[in-house]
């Protein structure tokens, strides 16, 4: 059964100014004497600061907050790409991310080439890489674009092949940033559509947004951060109002009109 | 908590904590057998690497062929004629020494910027690092492929035939695990330090000319053990004797392994201690 726990989970960013990128000055407090005090206060941006959370089967998480308050981070640390420094994660059941348009996407390579080393780096076997490849050019709708490098393709088209690859499968936990709501109207249709079919059978859905929509329209539960904190943690019934200092009446009524 | 064995990606659990030195060496040595485990994927990234490099040329990856042919010729001829040495014995000892160290050279070379190259890769999921290592070996081993032909071409011509070629089985390997060392190292000292690449681009410009490649180490005026002390040439030794039938001492093995060894301590050990940072530092 898919599940996340996070524990006292603090994430910060050692920042590296010239003083430390640079071998010179480094040689020069190392032959001062001054490495290790300077090794103290070295600057570090603190991204995420002492998060606690579970969640379960069933779960559809809307990740909310200020840009730059760590939500991004707070995603690619439950995807397990940075590991804690302090705290514990723990992460069941397979995971798909959605966390940037190009996906890992290699420009220079076809489309193709690119569904095919995606498939190969997920460990998926010839005949399930041969049905992604289907489904993602059913998907995408690019055709012969397919066979051309994907730095010739719009960004619309990008879009198109990075979700259809990524979503491709059904995954046991999906993670998304919100990026996938800047395609036309067409796209986005059937990227709700496609969601709403993952969110179902999938288990764990993890969305980072700023829309009050889609948050009401998939979400049970809401995280958000602030500044690093997770400032609260309930239904969207519960966090949207505070969140947005409106009535939870009146933010489905906007959504309505 | 029983889940006392932090996994990787592939399988379904991942658990990740702040831990020991100790166990953090026992990650780095998972994270380079499941690189090993995945070296198809690496295989294939490197494949890509080079197509794409000659993607939309007409004679394609024949140029790293032709390139090297024409340095060989030059330099085989030139200095064979400038210091007055038997052609046949130069040509072929230098077309073996320029092949090698092209492979060396920008191996080193390339490694300064392995992580960096993969960002959007490490960033966008959870793989292990040394699959980006196995890249890099892997598309400097397919261009050295290339390569090889410049050496069969000037063996045909000279009508050689290489003596023992059974003892380059273990050279091989060792430069395989070497290259892996090196990578590893270089790789996360460039990601961190913007310094390193060209530090590391100006010391091996600089061991292309002290290392014996042009030159025969058996031309010093001097004791030439002195020259142990250059870690590229046991490397080049282990490589070049078998073939052109040279006797090779104990002591060059010994050397070439030991520098190994040293490279690999110290590669394991920069490994372990900042492993999980390279994503920071991206």
């Amino acid at each position: 059964m898919p599940s996340i726990s996070v524990k006292n989970l603090s994430i910060s960013f050692p920042l590296y100014h010239e003083n430390t990128r640079n071998l010179r000055k480094m040689t020069h407090l190392f032959v001062s004497g001054r490495l290790k005090k300077d090794e103290h206060k070295k600057i570090l941006v603190q991204s995420l600061r002492d998060i606690n959370f579970t969640l379960n089967q069933g779960d559809r998480v809307g990740l909310v907050g200020q840009n730059g308050a760590g939500k991004t981070t707070l995603l690619r640390t439950m995807a397990g790409i940075y590991e804690p420094i302090v705290g514990h994660i723990r992460i069941e059941g397979n995971i798909s991310t959605l966390l940037d348009p190009t996906v890992g996407m290699n420009f220079e390579l076809t489309g193709r080439e690119n569904i095919r080393l995606k498939c190969s780096i997920n460990g998926y076997s010839k005949k399930q890489t041969k049905e992604i490849e289907e489904s993602v050019a059913e998907f995408s709708e690019l055709g012969n674009y397919l066979d051309l490098p994907v730095r010739t393709y719009s960004s619309g088209m990008q879009l198109r092949l990075g979700f259809g690859l990524t979503t491709a499968i059904d995954p046991q936990i999906l993670m998304m940033d919100e990026w996938f709501l800047t395609g036309d109207a067409g796209f986005i249709l059937k990227a709700t559509k496609r969601i709403e079919q993952i969110a179902q059978n999938s288990q764990i859905l993890v969305i980072s947004t700023h829309s009050a929509e889609i948050i009401a329209k998939w979400c049970n539960r809401v995280l958000w951060l602030d500044q690093g904190y997770l400032k609260m943690d309930g239904t969207p019934q519960e966090v949207l109002p505070i969140y947005l200092n409106k009535p939870y009446d009146e933010i489905i009524e906007n959504l309505k009109e | 908590m029983s889940d006392q064995d932090p996994t990787i990606a592939k399988e379904p659990v991942i658990d990740l904590r702040s831990v020991s030195l100790n166990q953090n060496i026992k990650l780095a040595l998972l994270d380079l057998l499941q690189g090993i485990k995945q070296w198809r994927i690496g295989w294939k990234l490197g494949l890509l690497d080079i197509k794409l490099r000659y993607r939309g040329s007409i004679l394609g990856p024949l140029w790293i062929t032709i390139i090297m042919g024409t340095k060989i010729t030059t330099i085989g001829i030139l200095y064979a004629f400038l210091l007055h040495l038997d052609l046949k014995s130069y040509f072929t000892y230098v077309s073996i020494s320029i092949v090698l160290w092209t492979y060396i050279s920008s191996m080193i070379n390339d490694s300064c910027n392995i992580f960096t190259n993969a960002r959007t890769l490490i960033l966008s999921q959870r793989i292990p690092f040394s699959i980006c290592v196995w890249r890099t070996i892997f598309a400097n081993i397919l261009i050295l492929g290339h390569n090889l032909l410049v050496i069969i071409v000037v063996f045909t011509i000279f009508k050689i035939v290489p003596h023992s070629l059974y003892l380059l089985l273990p050279a091989t390997f060792l430069w395989i695990m070497d290259s892996l060392a090196i990578g590893i190292l270089f790789g996360i000292l460039g990601t961190r330090f913007k310094d390193i690449p060209p530090i590391i681009s100006a010391f091996t410009q600089a061991f292309f000319f002290i290392t014996p490649i042009i030159w025969k180490a058996s031309s010093l005026h001097f004791n030439s053990n002195y020259i142990l002390l250059n870690p590229f040439y046991p490397l080049f030794e282990i490589v070049r004797s078998p073939i052109l039938g040279e006797s090779l001492s104990y002591s060059i093995w010994l050397a070439a392994i030991g520098y190994s060894l040293i490279l690999w301590i110290l590669a394991l050990f920069i490994f372990s201690k900042t492993r999980f940072r390279i994503p920071y530092w991206m």
